[in-house]
């Protein structure tokens, strides 16, 4: 396996190979606004993201898969403009050459095997019959569906499918991956893979954008985010600055015990602790400072103080404090 | 570094310039090819080219020592209605199966033209059409000069007469067909819509309302009759229209680019866009 590289030139030969600067932009966006009708997908959204992996984070209906195919030229901006290694995506088969789709959809071309379709795939993006051939196996190889390649596509499970679309996505070998909810609907085993395989594709160099609306997929894979809600840029930056607001939501923890009237009363005057509510065998409280409320209660059934035998949060996943994020900014 | 060279793994090569317009030919002959009822729809236009020629040899058998255009020309004729049936079943899916499971995104997102995805389409389909026409008059042709000595006058301009009279039949109901098939929302009513239309022309247009006015202008409206006015151009005997076969001619070519114009002016276009 090659090292990656500083320098990445284009593998079009139809087009000047301009050495792209390592840490030139790969999407940039200028006010870049989409609508359809009186519905606006995508607004007003200004946004520079540089080599590497991006997580596009949004809940449904967010305009995700919108910016997206606005990235790959399926879609004209309507105001403003955008940008993927320094050129226009819109009616631009050059650049499609250097870019790999992953589409929310599910994998085309039913009728065929799962090798079969790869194939095609690479014979589309300008590969020659031997060359796609072998593209297609070293990419079915490497999304793991070896078992399953000379299966019907209509039979693919949906993380099956995943898998695919993967492999369609980067049978060409592109310098840019755009990929839109790739793990959705895949199992643990498949999800651990694709992230294994996004991960090494970025060592190799390449640049992905992944959207999704699960926080936890993108923590896996990288810490740079972009978060996205009713089509508008909400913040951009750090996984780890959403984790700090974590702290700040107010969260709900329940606490299993066989005393919650002596458990309760342990509780109350808790600094941390804004309410409590006792139930027949559990204590459910609500804390607006997790993370203090934590490292004493670890303190206190370390200490025996505390009759606890459970623990558990309903909100505590990082999910439940995106869309309380994105809740409180709509 | 060289031009065309890139820093990753898995191929080293180079991604070809021009447009891959043959790679949707040939991805749409294959899902044609796949399909159970396009499949039986091709094999009994074959079935029938096969038939015509039993015939034909059975006439010589009979005693028969010159066969005539007519024989040919109406065998053509006949083909027709199976070049229309394959069309209505493989037109009607053609784009919208792509556009139903997410394949035009993929197609738009390869170094591909909207243009040369249609045009890819469009061969695929104009092609299949037209050699359940040209595929049976081949058989046909090479088994007369087998089995007769003489011929009809002019026999030799057979072969191309025969593929300028698919090839027209072609263009028009696979251009009828895309055409639909880009305005449409499900392929079987598409498909169901592009045999209704011819039928109804036909029947309803060209010969009920011709024989309930006695005017056989009427007969111009079917596109079966349109296009044999091509042929009384192409073949030196066996085919007649009741009216000027000129205007049967223009009306071919205008239905014709009604359904191409339909399909230029609704191209498949992916989810959201306007």
């Amino acid at each position: 396996m090659m090292a990656p590289t500083a320098t990445v030139l284009t593998v079009d030969a139809g087009h000047a190979a301009a050495p792209a600067d390592a840490t030139a932009p790969v999407l940039a966006c200028q006010q870049l606004s989409r609508w359809h009708g009186e519905v606006i997908a995508v607004n007003d959204v200004t946004l520079e993201l540089p080599p590497g992996i991006t997580g596009l984070l949004g809940p449904n209906g967010s305009g995700k898969s919108t910016l997206l195919r606005l990235a790959v030229g399926l879609l004209r901006p309507s105001a403003g403009t955008i940008r993927v290694l320094g050129e226009d995506p819109w009616n631009n088969p050059g650049l499609l050459r250097r870019i790999g789709y992953l589409p929310e959809a599910p994998a085309p071309w039913q009728e065929l095997t799962g090798s079969e379709a790869v194939e095609r795939a690479a014979l589309l993006s300008g590969m020659d019959a031997a060359a796609a051939r072998k593209a297609a196996q070293a990419a079915i190889a490497d999304t793991g569906l070896q078992d399953a390649k000379d299966r019907l596509v209509a039979g693919y499970s949906r993380g099956m499918q995943q898998r695919l679309k993967f492999a369609v996505a980067t049978v060409h070998d592109p310098q840019v991956l755009i990929l839109d909810e790739p793990l959705l609907g895949t199992d643990p085993i498949a999800r651990r893979d694709l992230l294994t395989l996004m991960k090494r594709m970025a060592a190799d160099g390449k640049s992905l954008l992944v959207s999704t609306h699960v926080l936890s997929d993108i923590e896996a894979l990288t810490s740079r985010i972009a978060l996205l809600n009713h089509g508008r840029l909400l913040a951009k930056g750090e996984v780890a600055h959403v984790r700090d607001l974590m702290d700040q939501v107010p969260r709900t923890v329940r606490l299993a015990t066989p005393d919650p009237r002596r458990l309760g009363r342990d509780l109350w005057g808790w600094p941390e602790v804004l309410s409590i509510q006792a139930e027949p065998a559990a204590v459910v409280v609500r804390t607006s400072q997790a993370a203090a409320f934590y490292a004493r209660l670890q303190q206190a059934i370390l200490g025996d103080d505390l009759p606890v035998t459970a623990m558990t949060s309903p909100d505590d996943s990082v999910e439940a404090v995106f869309q309380h994020l994105v809740g409180g900014a709509a | 570094m060289p031009e065309g060279v890139h820093p990753y793994p898995r191929w080293n090569g180079r991604l070809a310039t021009t447009t891959r317009v043959w790679t949707v030919a040939g991805g749409e002959v294959d899902r044609v090819r796949r399909s159970t009822w396009t499949s039986l729809v091709f094999l009994l236009g074959l079935a029938w080219g096969v038939a015509s020629v039993i015939e034909l040899w059975q006439l010589r058998r009979d005693g028969t020592s010159v066969h005539e255009w007519a024989w040919f020309v109406d065998m053509l004729d006949q083909l027709r209605w199976f070049a229309l049936a394959f069309a209505a079943a493989a037109g009607g899916p053609a784009l919208l199966d792509d556009l139903r499971l997410g394949a035009l995104e993929l197609y738009l997102t390869r170094p591909l033209t909207a243009r040369a995805y249609v045009v890819g389409k469009a061969l695929a389909l104009l092609g299949m059409t037209t050699a359940i026409m040209v595929v049976p008059s081949v058989l046909y042709i090479a088994a007369s000069h087998g089995l007769y000595d003489d011929h009809p006058e002019r026999w030799g301009r057979a072969l191309p007469m025969a593929i300028l009279y698919g090839v027209a039949w072609g263009i028009l109901v696979s251009g009828v067909a895309l055409g639909l098939s880009a305005v449409g929302r499900s392929a079987r009513a598409m498909a169901i819509a592009i045999l209704g239309a011819f039928v109804g022309a036909d029947i309803v247009v060209g010969r009920l309302l011709s024989q309930l006015t006695q005017d056989d202008l009427f007969r111009l409206a079917s596109p079966f009759e349109s296009h044999q006015a091509l042929g009384t151009f192409l073949f030196p005997a066996g085919v007649s229209v009741p009216f000027d076969p000129l205007w049967g001619v223009v009306v071919l070519v205008a239905l014709s680019a009604l359904g191409w114009g339909l399909l230029a002016w609704r191209r498949p276009r992916v989810r959201g866009e306007a």
